[in-house]
């Protein structure tokens, strides 16, 4: 197990990253909300908006719960989306959200988002099992 | 798994050096190796040969869970090892580490994942007493501690040892001191000099019990074997591998 653990780290797609900030003065608004355990921001940035801000409570605008997941991107897909945010200077989570909310309300565009979305799981499932199956033949060479 | 740090307070002190001879030592004996280089200088990144792509995940995407740590592990042209690169951006996750109060235990955390893959994880810690030293030390089960033989070193050495036991009392780290390596202890000859002498006696004085282990001796051809990404025996001198042959043996045999 340990050696075929080891071949498919040698042989990973890893997901695109956003490019690391190296200046010492700018904040990094994805760094702040990518935390491991579940964070409660208690103040937003000026320049964070969400459709779901409009119909809360006072007291509810300065409570947003996040939760951390890991995501795994086509590269380019996510250099693109990348380059969107940083031009936007926006984090792909708030992106994200937004595009979700927006487009959860058009059932006829729903549709056909969520009929792509399929075709792309078919696509990765075919090509884990693949791979899977290389890493088998590889070991009882 | 054994995770074992290379820790001094003071930069130029050995860390790299020999975290980069213990690692390629241990998978030349077909150890499973890992090495994680939590310092924004990335030294060891360099020596490994690793060219950090810029949006490639680093250590920093591992610690701050924006990829698995799986995602964050590179081959390296050398069999049997392995790397979690680092490169300047990685100070940034100080701030990550403190606002999330996980500084001591994120990359124990983050390493659970491996512990069957990996017989051996050697991490080069950040030479300060920051959140990224914290989470290199807190996941260890033991540290390593180089010291140049000079006065800079004892300074080190003693910052060092002080720190630890703090974190000791703070339950952050957990681990055992295998032990002290005087490093750049200086020969002429069969003599050692007496600055060396008077340096290494200083630090068995300051480490008390703690193991001091053979010394790692002042010679160009560390500098050349680096340059090249050679063990020391590979370029015909054996002999100068003994410290790291020594540290091995420890690491095997302790329980």
């Amino acid at each position: 197990m340990n050696n075929d653990a080891l071949e498919r780290i040698k042989q990973r797609q890893r997901p695109s990253v956003p490019a690391r900030d190296e200046s010492l003065m700018s904040e990094n608004i994805d760094m702040s909300l990518s935390s491991h355990l579940d964070t409660k921001i208690s103040v937003i940035p000026d320049n964070v908006r969400s459709i779901s801000l409009e119909n809360k409570s006072p007291e509810a605008v300065n409570y947003i719960k996040t939760k951390q997941t890991t995501m795994r991107l086509e590269a380019k897909i996510s250099e693109r989306l990348a380059i969107i945010c940083r031009k936007n200077d926006i984090g792909r989570e708030v992106f994200l959200e937004a595009l979700f909310e927006h487009y959860e309300l058009n059932s006829e565009v729903w549709g056909k988002i969520l009929e792509e979305a399929k075709s792309k799981a078919g696509q990765r499932q075919h090509l884990a099992n693949f791979k899977r199956a290389q890493s088998m033949m590889q070991k009882f060479e | 798994m054994k995770t074992c740090a290379c820790i001094s307070l003071s930069g130029g002190q050995g860390k790299s050096t020999v975290a980069f001879f213990t690692a390629l030592l241990l998978a030349k004996k077909s150890q499973r190796v890992l090495v994680i280089d939590s310092d924004p200088q990335a030294n060891l990144t360099f020596y490994l040969n690793h060219e950090v792509q810029s949006l490639e995940p680093t250590l920093l995407e591992v610690l701050t869970g924006q990829v698995t740590v799986e995602d964050g592990i590179y081959p390296t042209p050398y069999n049997n090892l392995f790397l979690i690169p680092a490169d300047r951006g990685l100070f940034k996750v100080s701030e990550y580490l403190s606002s999330s109060g996980t500084g001591a235990f994120i990359l124990k955390l983050r390493l659970k994942a491996v512990v069957d893959i990996f017989d051996y994880v050697l991490i080069d810690v950040q030479p300060s007493r920051s959140q990224i030293c914290l989470t290199g030390v807190g996941a260890s089960d033991y540290v390593l501690i180089p010291v140049e033989a000079n006065v800079k070193g004892l300074n080190s050495l003693v910052d060092t040892l002080s720190f630890l036991k703090e974190q000791e009392a703070l339950a952050a780290f957990t681990g055992k001191i295998l032990g002290v390596i005087p490093f750049r202890d200086r020969w002429v000859g069969r003599t050692q000099t007496l600055e060396s002498k008077q340096n290494i006696e200083a630090m068995k004085e300051i480490a008390n019990s703690i193991n001091i282990l053979p010394s790692i001796l002042e010679s160009e051809q560390f500098k050349r074997a680096l340059r090249q990404g050679h063990l020391l025996s590979d370029i015909g001198y054996p002999n100068l591998e003994y410290p790291f042959e020594q540290i091995i043996e420890k690491l095997a045999h302790d329980q």
